[in-house]
């Protein structure tokens, strides 16, 4: 077996309580390396088409990478996969923190569940073995109740993943929370959690992870700081959350649901000011071994918005999310709605978006007082804001209606509420405006990149060629922020590869491993009768109309053309999306070749041609 | 020649805390030009949003021009009545 990897995944299911163990074959990991790549490949090949996202069928995954827990800084993370109650289609999530490392100390490179559990459990997983534990106890708490009492009970070694009372409710747009706070929190990974009945996993053990060549490994890592030390300050002092101010007024976030202009509507955005952000913090925290520490825990909150101590430091995804795309700059308020989202699990981008809707509904008449209880959900109403977020995390009044996404809110409230729905394929969108970018660079979202995603809608993952090192990056079990764009500055991706696995592959073959990723991921879709192209696509992400003033004046993705250039490059039908059977050959997908492409069905080239 | 007036969004605006600059261009004024005249009214864009001693735009930075994103190393002919912007996305989480 390579190194990076344990080479076992835990298959639970939680119908019988069966849980086994698979050792699988090392060209699992050669060809789909880790995370959601290793998830995909697995999902596709044991589960049917068609499932209730929500039933004992669909399959649900935590997966780390090769990368995770090993030398190669930001090695944190694992990958939560399942089909998407949201989407209806493919989903992925993933996080930092402890428990991806955790995980693999404890033995198992992957864990899948099956089935329904008839009552709450979670999975105990230490050094080896695991185990079902009853969850009665845990069941409607919030998620830092229940990651304290699991690590009372299991040690400070043990690292949790758990959902909260959202997921428990099967709100949409439910997520995973670790680290009381980090979130792998879209597409409604933690409402197929909840749907299974499993609050939590827990993993403990002092199994290292082998590695080829640890002396090569260790002196990247240190090369590799050296050489982000500018880099990281920016982001260990203020995290991701440094510009929201900026992006406020620069045509980046979208402001008051998407349809606003940040000079015009959020004229004073000091609110959202980079040191207002980290006003209340009380130390710098990172995922396990990460030199950056990008993260931050906030000192209790002491005036209108009692949060308690602990609750991290803002992301810019939630600064836009509740900031101005609800017209509000009162950090405080954002905080707060923060706060209630990690405390139940539920995801930022999808609430905040989802109160923005509600707002506009509101602001339109189409939803009154009496809908909301007297909550006046104006713009920038902060108290409002926060208020709704709790009821939409309780699932209580209005709250319940909308803790199931725009979308399906947007079809519950109807008189013309679906206009306001912003959102892409049943999910809502990330807080980069994609028409501020055109076309993919630094991570940027283009509006192609987020209508032809697998998991529309996502803003860290990239359409076309450039997704291949986004995909390898997933896999890998690395941070996008600290290894994977930084990366592009220094081949760090294929020397810390060679030196974990000992595999020595060149920096194509591992790209070429990102884009048999994204094709399974696009397989697992179009199996499910999904079609990208056919993804709703609300016009005020691509500017139709345009807004006509601020920044983005007059601007209009040419959406269409870019995902045009993209399908060619990759090589998929541009009308059906589908690989070419010559694509699918290259990549060793064979079996779906003739699936997808089989022989008798193949044109006929006229003599002397294949068909003859 | 006629009066231009650049607006300043985002980044731009908060080196100089400006939100628009007027500056007089030919008609026809292309990137050289309006980069030069932006220089001249605005120093402080000098090695932040300006090439240092080049009539260019640092990367990232683009001007929205009627609905167009233009910059370095792209051009364009500036005309009386359009409307352009100066702006940078930024990026992070």
């Amino acid at each position: 077996m390579a190194g990076g990897y344990m080479g076992k995944l835990l298959f639970v299911d939680l119908s019988t309580g069966k849980i086994t163990e698979e050792s699988p074959d090392e060209s699992l990991y050669l060809n789909y390396i880790g995370g959601y790549g290793v998830g995909a490949r697995i999902l596709y090949d044991r589960m049917k088409a068609g499932v209730d996202p929500l039933g004992p069928e669909n399959i649900f995954a935590l997966i780390t990478g090769p990368l995770t827990g090993s030398p190669a800084i930001g090695g944190a993370r694992y990958q939560a996969v399942a089909k998407s109650p949201l989407t209806g289609g493919w989903g992925d999530a993933n996080s930092g923190g402890h428990f991806g490392p955790t995980l693999k100390f404890a033995g198992y490179d992957g864990v899948f569940f099956t089935g329904i559990s008839e009552k709450p459990v979670y999975l105990f997983i230490d050094d080896g073995k695991a185990e079902l534990r009853d969850a009665a106890h845990l069941w409607g708490k919030d998620t830092y109740f229940t990651e304290d009492a699991l690590r009372a009970e299991h040690g400070g070694a043990a690292k949790v993943i758990c959902i909260g009372p959202a997921g428990e409710k099967l709100s949409l747009v439910a997520g995973i929370i670790t680290h009381k706070g980090d979130a792998a929190a879209r597409g409604g990974m933690g409402t197929v959690m909840g749907s299974k009945k499993l609050k939590a996993v827990v993993a403990r053990g002092n199994m290292k992870v082998p590695i080829a060549d640890i002396e090569m490994a260790n002196r990247l890592r240190k090369e590799h700081i050296e050489d982000l030390q500018e880099f990281m300050k920016r982001f260990h002092h203020y995290g991701t959350g440094g510009h929201g101010d900026i992006s406020a007024h620069s045509g980046d976030t979208p402001v008051n649901n998407w349809g606003g202009v940040g000079v015009n509507d959020v004229p004073d955005v000091s609110g959202l000011n980079k040191d207002k952000v980290i006003a209340n913090l009380d130390k710098r925290i990172g995922c396990w071994r990460c030199p950056a520490a990008c993260k931050g825990s906030l000192k209790a909150g002491t005036g209108e918005y009692k949060y308690p101590a602990g609750n991290h430091r803002l992301e810019y995804e939630t600064i836009g999310a509740f900031g101005a795309n609800c017209g509000n700059t009162n950090v405080e308020s954002i905080n707060m709605a923060s706060h209630l989202c990690n405390a139940y699990g539920m995801d930022t981008i999808s609430a905040g978006t989802i109160v923005a809707f509600a707002m506009e509904c509101y602001e339109n008449g189409i939803i009154t007082r009496k809908d909301t209880d007297g909550i006046e959900l104006n713009w920038g109403n902060h108290r409002a804001l926060v208020a709704m977020v709790e009821k939409m995390v309780k699932r209580e009044g209005l709250g319940d209606i909308l803790a199931d996404g725009v979308k399906v809110a947007a079809e519950k409230i109807g008189k013309g509420a679906e206009k306001f729905a912003v959102h892409i394929g049943g999910q809502e969108v990330g807080m980069h405006d994609p028409r501020i970018a055109s076309h993919q660079f630094a991570g940027m979202p283009s509006a192609a990149m987020y209508w032809m995603n697998s998991t529309p809608g996502r803003h860290t993952q990239a359409f076309g060629p450039a997704g291949f090192i986004s995909h390898l990056n997933n896999a890998m079990g690395t941070c996008m922020i600290i290894f994977q764009w930084p990366s592009a500055r220094g081949p760090y991706t294929q020397r810390m590869m060679a030196a974990v696995t000992g595999l020595g592959r060149s920096m194509e073959e591992l790209l070429k491993c990102g884009e048999r990723i994204g094709v399974m991921r696009h397989l697992f879709n179009l199996r499910e009768g999904i079609n990208p192209l056919e993804h709703y696509l609300h016009g005020r992400i691509i500017g139709r109309p345009p807004l006509t003033d601020g920044p983005l004046a007059g601007v209009t993705s040419d959406v269409e053309a870019e995902a045009w250039w993209h399908l060619g490059a990759l090589d998929w039908d541009r009308i059906t999306t589908v690989p070419s059977r010559n694509k699918l050959l290259e990549l060793g997908l064979n079996a779906e070749a003739e699936e997808l492409w089989p022989p008798d069905k193949m044109p006929r080239m006229g003599p002397g041609g294949p068909g003859q | 020649m006629f009066k231009c007036i650049i607006y300043m969004y985002g980044l731009p605006y908060e080196i100089t805390t400006l939100r628009e600059v007027e500056v007089e261009l030919n008609d026809g004024a292309g990137m050289v030009e309006v980069v030069a005249a932006l220089r001249e009214k605005v120093p402080a864009l000098e090695g932040l949003v300006i090439r240092t001693g080049q009539d260019r735009l640092e990367e990232n930075y683009k001007f929205n021009i009627n609905g167009n994103f233009y910059y370095a190393g792209m051009d364009f002919q500036l005309h009386p009545g359009d409307r352009i912007a100066l702006l940078v996305p930024v990026t992070g989480g």
